[in-house]
């Protein structure tokens, strides 16, 4: 089969590998979209300490069973289905408790797997057995269904948050997940949402998410001041943080109204992640500040059922560009120059 | 000569009048409102026809708003002329409640319609405390109905909903039909509404039911727990204050499920020990929903109301079926009390 292959850090190949075999209670997709995550972009440019190449990278995946492996039961060949790629062991106490993601031996398809940029990929025991398959609901295509994946991540990321009818958020970045961000909080009936980046461009789509939410170009201006103008001087209730940036957090951390939740969503890069965030400002005003890693295949459920359902990622065409698999660094190439929000590669 | 106005004062249980009195005057901390539209409440054909007020004669209406005619020397934060509606609460502001902004638990309140004076007249003296400025956008009508938008966006913060969960609504008056459009508005998946009156549920459906049940037709238990592949819904609210529905009410919510009480009910509620099982069993959650939040913090109920008017997500307009004139009260509220057709949210213009 066809396969981009990982074979080191900044190189990339499309070619011909060994169709994966079903490992009994494994299942294999064949894969109909998968999306480039920016941390796929980063793993090719820097590598990830998850990632020992030669790997096939991809974690947003859909596509339809093609094989069951022996004892798979519950699961048939050409159901459509959307992965959920982070698997936990299933044994330990997070994992018995539902926080799949909070597993310490976490194992990514796409990372630790080989996952999506190839015709067809193994889903591992382990997964299908936790059950991490969903089926796509009915009306919803293939290539949308590989937004549930970065949209669980969102859903997860907002939980400890209590985002809530009547409440005031801000969000700091507008790429995709910036985006998911300020439609989940809608979809649960915040009365504002101010959408902060520094590329004018990316907060032009803001427009098409109503008239609740409010743009700043902090290129321009000082977000802090303008959310402290529009808020009455109280800040916001809750502020996420969806971008890379350390200064950002500790935007978010000024922005945030005493008693507020702040999520510091978006990773820092590894070794600079200490330094940026001043501590008396939680302390004093009571913030909580909550973290946000992967998400679990419940979140996954309910993404793809708000996907269905049109109440988040259909004001906005998410999918902006789509290529054949031999075109991935074409896809890849798009991301770099920043004009794109999902690029989704077809194997088939 | 002091101004008169018209006003409807009750008497006793049952002698409602129409009547000239004098306008009354603002104290320094007092606003006069010219009252624009005052809205009858679930409650007050019981109270005007069988409970009567705390004291006679009383002007009864506690839904309400207006234009400010009259400001006293020491309010600073209204002027004449200004759009507003007014939560009918008077908080004591010394109890332990009042300090924590829970006004709707308030120790020893007092409240327009029942306990002072209402707004079912030409003029109402308020407090400062109670008023909020309307929004472009929201017109008088709408601001009328900002207390019953609250109450059922109060019930709906007790129900814990979540997005894309399920959601009952029993008895879809008013304040169910809000409960709906707040329910939509808070990212429910399915929204079921039970009612016995097929108008109600018209408007159920027009406002954002996904499913709704008569009653009187349909087993409403049987129906939802079919609909949810026996799991049945996630959050309820009961606001027909039925001991029928206060019971359909605990069978039909899932596992880990809330039921929020918020109808008024007069009568005792006998658990059948099925249903008991299931409460304990299914670790379903009971809780009471009393009147609404117009503190500041965590959230002031009113103002979230009003916003959603003026952003045209949550509508008054199909919920109103009648506008009257104040002359016409006692006998409309005789209407009202005795069934005599069919009435959703009636209005008073005054």
């Amino acid at each position: 089969m066809k396969a981009a292959v990982m074979e080191n850090i900044g190189e990339i190949v499309v070619k011909e590998v060994s169709r994966p075999e079903v490992e009994p209670g494994g299942i294999l997709v064949g894969v109909k979209a998968c999306a480039i995550c920016g941390s796929d972009v980063r793993t090719i440019e820097h590598g990830s300490s998850s990632v020992k190449p030669p790997r096939i990278l991809g974690h947003e995946v859909t596509g339809v069973i093609v094989e069951v492996g022996e004892g798979v039961t519950n699961f048939r060949v050409g159901d459509p289905v959307a992965i959920v790629p982070a698997i936990g062991c299933g044994e330990c106490d997070y994992c018995r408790s539902g926080h799949t993601n909070m597993c310490p031996d976490l194992e990514t398809i796409g990372f630790e797997f080989d996952g999506g940029f190839a015709e067809v990929m193994a889903v591992p025991a382990k997964a299908v057995r936790q059950g991490h398959i969903n089926k796509i609901p009915e009306g919803l295509s293939f290539e949308k269904a590989t937004l549930a994946e970065p949209l669980a991540c969102c859903i997860n990321g907002q939980e400890p948050l209590s985002v809530s009818v009547g409440q005031n958020v801000a969000v700091i970045g507008a790429g995709t997940i910036g985006l998911f961000h300020v439609e989940l909080a809608l979809s649960k009936g915040a009365s504002k949402v101010f959408l902060i980046d520094i590329i004018p461009e990316r907060l032009t789509y803001a427009s098409l998410l109503g008239k609740d939410v409010v743009t700043i170009n902090s290129s321009e201006k000082d977000p802090v001041k303008e959310v402290m103008n529009q808020t009455n001087g109280r800040g916001v209730d809750v502020a996420i943080v969806a971008c890379p940036v350390g200064a950002a957090q500790n935007q978010a951390l000024q922005m945030v109204a005493r008693r507020g939740r702040v999520s510091l969503f978006g990773g820092l890069p590894k070794d600079k992640s200490i330094g940026y965030l001043d501590s008396n400002l939680i302390h004093y005003k009571e913030v909580g500040v909550f973290g946000a890693h992967a998400s679990t295949v419940i979140q996954n459920r309910l993404a793809l059922s708000l996907l269905a359902s049109e109440r988040v990622g259909s004001a906005i065409k998410y999918v902006t560009h789509i290529f054949p698999l031999n075109q991935i660094k074409e896809g890849l190439a798009v991301i770099k120059k920043g004009e794109s929000l999902k690029v989704v590669i077809k194997p088939n | 000569m002091t101004k008169k106005m018209k006003a409807v004062r009750l008497y006793a249980p049952g002698d409602l009048r129409v009547e000239e009195i004098d306008v009354p005057t603002p104290n320094d901390h007092q606003v006069l409102v010219r009252v624009r539209a005052v809205g009858v409440c679930g409650s007050d054909p019981g109270r005007v026809m069988k409970k009567g007020t705390y004291s006679y004669p009383t002007t009864i209406g506690h839904e309400f708003s207006g234009e400010i005619a009259e400001v006293g020397s020491q309010v600073t934060s209204f002027k004449p002329g200004e759009r507003v509606t007014v939560a009918p609460l008077i908080p004591c502001g010394k109890c332990d409640y009042c300090k924590v902004g829970k006004y709707n638990l308030c120790d020893s309140y007092s409240y327009y319609g029942s306990r002072t004076d209402g707004a079912m007249a030409e003029y109402v003296v308020v407090e400062e405390c109670d008023l909020l400025k309307l929004p472009d956008g929201v017109d008088f009508e709408s601001g009328a109905c900002t207390d019953p938008a609250s109450v059922a966006l109060h019930a709906m913060l007790k129900s814990d909903l979540k997005v894309g969960e399920s959601f009952a609504v029993l008895g879809v008056g008013p304040i169910g039909l809000f409960a709906i459009q707040w329910a939509k508005i808070m990212g429910a998946e399915k929204i079921f509404a039970i009612d016995i009156l097929d108008e109600k549920l018209d408007v159920a459906r027009q406002l954002g039911a996904s499913y709704v049940v008569n009653a009187k037709n349909t087993d409403p238990v049987k129906f939802l727990l079919e609909e949810t592949k026996g799991k049945g819904v996630q959050r309820v609210v009961e606001f027909a204050g039925s001991k029928v529905t206060q019971e359909q009410s605990v069978r039909i919510a899932a596992k880990e499920g809330t039921v929020v009480f918020g109808g008024i009910s007069y009568e005792d509620l006998l658990i059948p020990s099925s249903t008991l099982d299931a409460l304990l069993r299914k670790e379903i959650r009971i809780v009471g929903a009393w009147n609404s939040v117009f503190s500041p913090l965590p959230a002031n109920e009113w103002k979230i109301s009003l916003h959603f008017m003026a952003e045209g997500s949550l509508r008054c307009a199909p919920i109103i079926s009648h506008r009257f004139s104040l002359d016409e009260a006692p006998e409309v509220f005789q209407r009202i009390w005795n069934k005599s057709g069919f009435f959703n949210k009636v209005l008073f213009i005054p």
